[in-house]
């Protein structure tokens, strides 16, 4: 469905726009930067043309971290910092009064949060959330909630199959791979919109 | 095939297609992640050259012209402080005319401590006699390495491949990587001269007085020129094999131009989608991308902005008390010419500071308006639009 | 000359080599290589070649390293057991880590199978009858016969070897040992007549049949303590014992032996092995760090299980017929300072130990004077000039007889001392005796005699003339020694002789005092690349360029380089 909006808006309007833009928010060592990475390897297996980074700062588990997705069918030239996303993954709820919505988050744009029950937020945006952080320790994966979180952003967003995440998954996870496909699938039936 | 690869590993990449027989190296960021990738290619015996950490860039520099005058395949990779470190070994390596292969990621060159890039690190090693190409992004940066090595061998010149730190060194996008039986036809192993021969031993560098140190330096300088030849016919050979080709510099919407916009490493992208919109409003704005700095490019400058009325640059690195590099040199490389255009300068980016395409399309507009140019280039992080 | 083509026009190359010019007529001094004497080397009685045999033996040339031994020294098979090693206690390795290990190396060497020595060739060969054939009598005739005379060695006992025979235990000397060294005197032809019994006429009758005689017969007899119970059953004396006594068959609970040179520890050792289970304690007048004895016997005695009580002396023997105690009492040595000689003292604490056997092994005295009356001494000794000469022309002695500390090494020093001095009155040779010294202690060297010395041996080499920057803490090499208990089984020889590996290992320690090792460093650092090696592996200096720096001076390891004015003055050539 988005798909389809994409390859028509760069038909339609040339190489340079309408890319969609993720971005990801997070704690060092919850694995963000990481799940940009599978993200986008997800999305440059199923065709789409991947650009990801991140911001790095002071390197160290606890402070916060983002990384930034864009994905488009075609090379993107646009080489900034997302400000304002189409899609916001928030991994650390706790962020989210340093990082306002509204700051992060274009109009109409999706946030997913990690939380243990159903999150309100104030503005026009469509929100969802999954309790990534009891899957992840169900799991036994710990504070590394990066691959519930996507198995979640792969149900919410509905651009991307789950086959790809998985391949995406199995190439970057260094260990644990069969712990981080379950967190993935059970994020994938959990999480859920309102 | 393409990949998704840093800009970083896809100069790793580069340096495994290139069959590089002896790195000499020493960590820092941004550069390290080239240094990490060819030591676990090696390890993998994915590549089979030999890695050696040095102690210093000053040493990996030394021993880097130690085996190329050895006559092997080099390269090496270093940022910022690391660069300045080598400084001295950068003019000797040029005066032992060794065809060292180096890629440098820009980082500010502290203090203040900082990460971002900054292109004044390599822009400072202007005067060592390096030949030195500016990458947009890691294709061009993988693609750029092989060709150096072309170009290097051939004119027994250094050369510095250089790439913004983190724009192009962490972002990580999909990269081609050519065919290894194509580049091993592109770029075959040369039998470079083993200066180190001991059936018939020499002194190499031995003192020279002023007629025999004036006649080297002439033939370096002549020969640095010629590599400006060398590369376009190296460029447009890689273009025939791979079907990608970057010119010694890039114009873009030039023709019927009337303001030109001049930039140098990743910012160019953000440029590229400035112009078409500046384009799309009815503002004819074209863009030149400088890929080779040295030797400077000075038939291709005034062929593209000769004409212009007024040419834009924008600086990711500054000399303080003066002003951009690329913006002194570009006036300096157009002063004799007939008829040039006013040349306004701008210094913004520096240690990574975002510059998109708004920027660009807006600091276009206001120099537009403007009735003269300045001599004291704009900070653009100072600038109201 | 092969050129690169256009490389040569891109970058400076010279094949021009700096010997462009002589830079030598600049300086005024010059590397002179002299080899000096090592400290090792001074205080050996034999004056053997240390740095340079090791040095035979660093670039594996076994035979000239057994060669440059037998130079000076006729047994080596034997000192390198029993010597007691003054060189490695001048060795100045001791102040980097340790002394080199030159007795077991000495051994080593002593039993590579090697034994010809050449002779000297002699126009007027004289006959020297050699009196006793202990290591002074054996070593005189030896050097003797290198240089041409012919000798006759006189022996009392029905085989030659003196002391070497009957009084070392064969658990440090094996009777093999022995043997196979006399073999390199034995190949020179000496006639031998055992079983031949000195007396003051006879003497006198080889003089008139031999143009010299050299007599060294040694001691003939145990010192005696001269207190009450000493004629008891069950009281033997040190050195006849230890010829003598093969086995005892009296039952034996406590043996106590008494003194503390090795005959003490060797008798008591002997002991251990003749009765396992009898209790053997050693009773030593002297302070354990005083004990005559050498290092390695007393330690070795230790670990088989015998008891050291040092500072007593007997006082009497207690018993009816056989002795049952021994009482003692506490003695204090002082050394004299004017005469040098031991004092002991008796202090007021008496000890009583019970005993079954005791052995008195305080030293040796001559035979009864009498027999000799017309050279000896009161005391049966006989006195030497430092020519080795008695009293009466022609004859002359060494050994323990002249009264010197008894040691196998300085009896054949002794001995060597008389067969040069008999050799150069032959010749009616006036030579000063400084001139074959080497180094201060006044020990002669054989090879200098030969003029085939070519060191500087007045000039002493200490630790602090020696650059030992290149040289590293290396543990000393220790060969191989068995159990104490395996030991005590039977009377084979204790500790293994080093490995070919083990010897290389010991003779990389070896610091070159005064010995160019062919180390290279002063070839490598000349800076004006003016010393060259030549075919025999030494160096010569290029004096157009050398420009006096000295760095080869400074930096030589083994201090075998000094500088010199070179001839005439640099500026004048």
């Amino acid at each position: 469905m988005i798909l389809d909006f994409l390859i028509d808006s760069y038909v339609q309007l040339g190489y340079s726009i309408q890319v969609i833009e993720i971005k990801f928010t997070g704690r060092g060592g919850n694995g963000v930067v990481v799940a940009a990475q599978m993200l986008a390897k997800a999305f440059f297996l199923s065709g789409f043309y991947p650009q990801c980074f991140s911001l790095f700062g002071g390197e160290r588990r606890g402070a916060p971290v983002k990384s930034f997705l864009r994905v488009n069918s075609s090379k993107i030239l646009l080489k900034c910092e997302i400000k304002k996303a189409d899609h916001l993954i928030v991994m650390a709820a706790d962020l989210l009064p340093e990082e306002p919505l509204t700051e992060n988050l274009k109009n109409g744009g999706l946030v997913l949060i990690n939380a243990d029950r159903p999150f309100k937020v104030e503005g026009p945006f469509k929100v969802a959330y999954v309790d990534a952080q009891k899957i992840a320790r169900e799991c036994r994966l710990g504070n590394i909630i990066n691959t519930a979180m996507l198995g979640a952003y792969a149900r919410i967003s509905e651009i991307l199959s789950l086959n790809y995440l998985e391949k995406a998954v199995r190439e970057y996870v260094p260990s644990k791979l069969d712990e981080n496909l379950r967190a993935l699938r059970r994020a994938y039936e959990e999480a859920r919109t309102f | 095939m393409a990949e998704l690869l840093s800009g970083n590993h896809a100069i790793a990449e580069a340096v495994r297609l290139s069959k590089v027989d002896f790195v000499a190296a020493y960590p820092i960021t941004p550069q390290t992640p080239i240094y990490e990738k060819i030591a676990e290619m090696i390890s993998e015996g994915k590549m089979c050259g030999q890695m050696m950490r040095a102690e210093s860039e000053h040493s990996a520099m030394a021993a880097c012209i130690s085996a190329s005058l050895a006559g092997v395949r080099v390269f090496t990779a270093s940022s910022s402080q690391g660069i300045a470190y080598m400084h001295e070994m950068l003019h000797f390596a040029s005066g032992c005319r060794v065809p060292i292969v180096m890629a440098c990621v820009n980082r500010v060159v502290s203090a203040p401590w900082a990460f971002g890039t900054d292109q004044t690190d390599t822009l400072s090693q202007r005067d060592t006699g390096w030949i030195q190409l500016y990458c947009e992004d890691g294709q061009e940066a993988l693609d750029t390495v092989i060709m150096a090595y072309k170009v290097s061998e051939t004119i027994f010149l250094p050369v510095m491949v250089i790439i913004d730190g983190f724009y192009t060194s962490h972002f990580i996008e999909p990269v081609e990587i050519p065919e290894q039986t194509l580049i091993d036809q592109y770029l075959p192993k040369r039998n470079l001269p083993n200066r180190f021969d001991l059936s018939n031993p020499a002194f190499l560098q031995n003192v020279v007085d002023p007629p025999n140190y004036t006649r080297f330096k002439k033939r370096q300088f002549d020969d640095t020129l010629k590599a400006r030849r060398l590369l376009i016919e190296a460029d447009k050979e890689f273009g025939e094999l791979f079907g990608r080709s970057y010119g010694v510099v890039e114009p873009l919407e030039l023709a019927d131009a009337e303001i030109g916009i001049v930039t140098a490493g990743s910012m160019t992208s953000c440029a590229r989608i400035a112009v078409r919109t500046l384009r799309s409003k009815g503002i004819k704005a074209g863009l030149l991308k400088i890929k080779l700095f040295r030797p400077f490019p000075y038939n291709e400058v005034a062929r593209y902005l000769g004409t212009l009325e007024k040419v834009i640059v924008i600086d990711r690195n500054v000399s303080s008390g003066k002003g951009g590099i690329f913006c002194d040199e570009l006036k300096a490389s157009m002063y004799n010419l007939k008829n040039r255009p006013e040349i306004y300068g701008f210094i913004g980016g520096l240690c990574g500071e975002d510059l998109p395409p708004e920027k660009f399309e807006k600091i276009t507009l206001s120099v537009l308006r403007a009735k003269k140019p300045w001599d004291v280039p704009k900070w653009i992080h100072r600038m109201r639009f | 000359m092969k050129k690169h083509g256009l490389f040569d026009e891109i970058m400076p190359v010279s094949k021009t080599p700096t010997s462009a010019h002589k830079t030598g007529l600049w300086g005024n001094l010059k590397p002179l290589y002299k080899e000096a004497t090592s400290p090792c080397r001074e205080s050996c009685p034999l004056n053997t070649d240390i740095p340079l045999f090791i040095f035979h033996m660093k670039e594996k040339d076994l035979k000239r390293a057994k060669e440059e031994i037998l130079l000076e020294n006729p047994f080596p098979g034997i000192s390198g057991r029993v010597c007691h090693h003054p060189c490695e206690d001048a060795c100045n390795r001791r102040e980097l880590d340790s002394s080199v290990s030159v007795r077991a190396l000495e051994r080593f060497l002593g039993d590579y199978p090697f034994y010809e020595v050449p002779v000297s060739e002699n126009r007027s060969p004289k006959k020297v009858a050699i009196v006793g054939s202990g290591p002074a009598g054996l070593s005189c005739a030896y050097f003797l016969l290198r240089l041409g005379h012919k000798v006759t060695i006189f022996e009392k006992e029905s085989d030659v070897g003196g002391l070497l025979l009957f009084g070392i235990p064969p658990y440090r000397l094996p009777k093999n040992v022995l043997r196979r060294d006399l073999h390199v005197l034995l190949a020179l032809k000496p006639q031998i007549r055992l079983n031949f019994e000195l007396t003051g006429d006879n003497i006198f009758s080889l003089l008139g049949s031999f143009d010299y005689v050299f007599l060294a017969p040694g001691m003939g007899e145990s010192k005696r303590l001269q207190v009450a119970g000493e004629n008891k059953k069950g009281v033997y004396y040190g050195v006849q014992f230890l010829k003598e006594v093969k086995s005892i068959e009296d039952e034996i609970r406590r043996a106590i032996v008494i003194g503390g040179g090795d005959v003490a520890m060797d008798v008591a050792r002997t002991i251990r092995r003749l009765k396992p289970d009898a209790k053997v304690s050693i009773f030593a007048p002297e302070k354990v760090e005083d004990l005559p004895a050498l290092r390695e016997n007393v330690a070795e005695a230790l670990e088989e299980g015998i008891d050291l009580i040092c500072g007593y002396l007997p006082l009497y023997f207690e018993g009816k017929k056989r002795i049952e105690a021994v009482i003692f009492q506490r003695t204090e040595v002082k050394k004299d300072e004017k005469t040098g000689k031991f004092l002991f003292i008796p202090l007021n604490e008496k000890r009583e130990e019970a005993a079954d056997m005791a052995v008195v092994c305080i030293g040796q005295k001559p035979l009864e004077a009498s027999k000799l009356r017309e050279i000896a001494e009161e005391e049966g000794y006989i006195l030497v000039d430092h020519r080795g000469r008695t009293k009466i022309e022609r004859i002359y002695a060494g050994g323990d007889i002249i009264g010197q500390k008894a040691t196998v090494s300085l009896a054949s020093s002794s001995g060597k001392r008389a067969a040069i001095c008999i050799d150069m009155d032959a010749k009616r040779l006036d030579l000063p005796l400084d001139e074959l010294y080497v180094g201060s202690k006044g020990f002669l060297s054989f090879k200098k005699y030969l003029k085939l010395e070519k060191k500087e041996t007045r000039k002493v080499v200490g630790f602090s003339d020696l650059n030992t920057l290149p040289h590293e803490k290396i543990p000393r090499v220790d060969a191989k020694k068995e159990e104490p208990l395996e030991r005590l089984k039977d009377f084979r020889e204790i500790g293994y002789t080093y490995t070919k590996e083990e010897a290389e290992k010991e003779s990389d320690r070896c610091l070159s005092c005064g010995q160019c090792m062919r180390c290279n460093l002063c070839f490598y650092l000349c800076p004006d690349v003016s010393i060259r090696r030549k075919a025999d592996g030494l160096y010569e200096v290029d004096e157009d360029y050398c420009k006096s720096c000295g760095v080869c001076a400074k930096t030589c390891p083994s201090n075998v380089i000094e500088m010199v004015e070179k001839d005439g003055g640099a500026f004048i050539r």
